[in-house]
């Protein structure tokens, strides 16, 4: 997950503004909390996406209270109370993050590789202790990058197949302790999600790929074409995710935060789009 | 008039015979000529019905198709498969049909159960041929439509709508105008 399922702030309203960074930095706390200020630094958007989707599962109020933490020490601000949901995401954030270093250490360059086993290192202790909290997960996750690195090593010219791996474990995690009644929504929600940010990691990355030769679906299906026309055929499988997204979760019962995760899918993701649509150099000045 | 029957009977395009029956039965009694009589409503109601009847018609006329010939009679159990969610077992069965065998039908589902496993990309093309081997088929038309339009943004809201510094002056601007032409002043500078 690489933070591109966040909120479309002008569209936000004060109240909503005001939960949304709550349940961030509830996520923060939780993370220092259950695995110390080393974890707290690969927080990040997508996973308060995966924690509100979970709390509205919820019945009753979440519970913000002010608090001052080491990273807003002047002034106090909301914060989520702990409960289940943010315990769950801080979880799942430590056995992705366990991973995607994995993936780093193995197909970075020299720098990066190096990096990658330092923080490997660090994050060991982290990992051990997420994984005995969420075995299930780990051996999905673990047979997932094995599927991933599958596909890189073939270099299949398949969009569906390579955003299969990311697609499936974003669907474990966004049905979890579902009731069964909600099951095949979720699941469904969570499919096209982890497919949309799978793609639009693929669509940010095209000149990079491109330049360095890294394994890139999107490359590879439209072999010698411009990249203009690449990224509008990204944005389109970009759209048809997306409008499954919202497909599902329309379908689900109605929640405290539905404005919120509203937000997050009718105008965040659709801005993260048009920013990874455009090209390199021209992103730092849209992305407003 | 050419229109897709599965929306004029307000249905999917995955419904069971038997949703496909209530549907018509249902419509079919709203719009009875018999109930709107001398009622200025009749022709309208009477268009209406045409249309549930033609709409009826060309359904069961389709699926009746889909279900009868050599290859072909595989394929309504494939589509029972899909409906029922048991895409592994429909996959199996689409793909040991041989490849010189595929016409649109294979195509279409093909689609379908891609569309229900989330392939999507995979499951537009699929439909496209679809279209392209069968252009009258209404079902292939629908599900290409359908998923042709989200393809191109259809599934969210558009564009950020608002009001931009730009629009704030002009309004001003009006505004003054306005006050000025009734003899008062808004923005005292012009």
């Amino acid at each position: 997950m690489f933070g591109y399922v966040r909120a479309y702030q002008p569209e936000l309203k004060g109240k909503e503004l005001e939960q949304y960074r709550g349940v961030y930095c509830g996520l923060c706390k939780t993370l220092r909390r259950r695995y110390g200020r080393l974890a707290s630094w690969t927080l990040h958007y997508d996973f308060v996406f995966l924690a509100l989707f979970r709390m509205e599962q919820q019945p009753g109020c979440a519970g913000f209270r002010p608090l001052r933490c080491p990273y807003h020490p002047l002034r106090r601000r909301m914060c989520c109370r702990q409960n289940e949901a943010l315990d769950f995401a801080a979880d799942a954030a430590m056995v992705l993050v366990w991973y995607k270093l994995q993936d780093t250490k193995a197909d970075a360059g020299f720098f990066g590789r190096l990096g990658a086993r330092i923080a490997l290192l660090l994050y060991r202790r982290c990992y051990r202790k997420a994984c005995r909290r969420l075995p299930a997960f780990d051996a999905l996750a673990a047979d997932c990058m094995r599927q991933q690195a599958r596909l890189e090593a073939e270099r299949l010219p398949d969009t569906d197949r390579a955003a299969d791996p990311t697609a499936r474990m974003l669907a474990f995690l966004a049905a979890a302790d579902s009731p069964e009644a909600d099951r095949p929504a979720r699941e469904r929600l969570g499919y096209c999600l982890g497919r949309w940010i799978y793609l639009i990691d693929a669509l940010a990355d095209l000149e990079k790929d491109g330049r360095r030769g890294g394994y890139n679906p999107l490359l590879l299906k439209y072999p010698g074409k411009p990249l203009p026309e690449v990224r509008a055929a990204a944005t389109a499988s970009l759209n048809a995710s997306l409008a499954e997204c919202i497909e599902a979760y329309r379908t689900l019962p109605e929640g405290n935060f539905r404005s919120i995760l509203c937000n997050i899918l009718q105008w965040g993701m659709p801005a993260a789009q048009r920013l990874a649509a455009l090209p390199a150099a021209e992103r730092k000045e849209n992305n407003t | 008039m050419n229109m897709d029957p599965y929306q004029v009977l307000g249905i999917s395009p995955d419904a069971t015979d038997e949703q496909v029956k209530a549907a018509y039965r249902e419509l079919a009694k709203k719009y009875h000529p018999d109930h709107y009589g001398d009622n200025p409503l009749s022709d309208l109601a009477q268009e209406k019905m045409q249309q549930i009847n033609e709409a009826y018609d060309t359904i069961i006329k389709q699926r009746r198709a889909g279900r009868s010939g050599g290859a072909r009679s595989q394929y309504g159990d494939i589509r029972n498969l899909i409906r029922a969610g048991r895409i592994e077992d429909a996959e199996v069965l689409l793909d040991g049909i041989p490849e010189a065998a595929r016409d649109a039908e294979w195509h279409f589902l093909k689609g379908s159960l891609l569309y229900k496993k989330g392939w999507l990309d995979a499951a537009a093309e699929h439909f496209s041929a679809a279209c392209r081997m069968d252009p009258a088929n209404q079902e292939y038309q629908a599900a290409f439509r359908q998923i042709s339009a989200r393809r191109q943004g259809g599934g969210y809201a558009a564009q950020p709508r608002g009001c931009s510094g730009c629009d704030m002056c002009t309004g001003l601007i009006c505004a003054d105008c306005c006050c000025e032409s009734m003899g008062c002043d808004l923005i005292r500078c012009c």
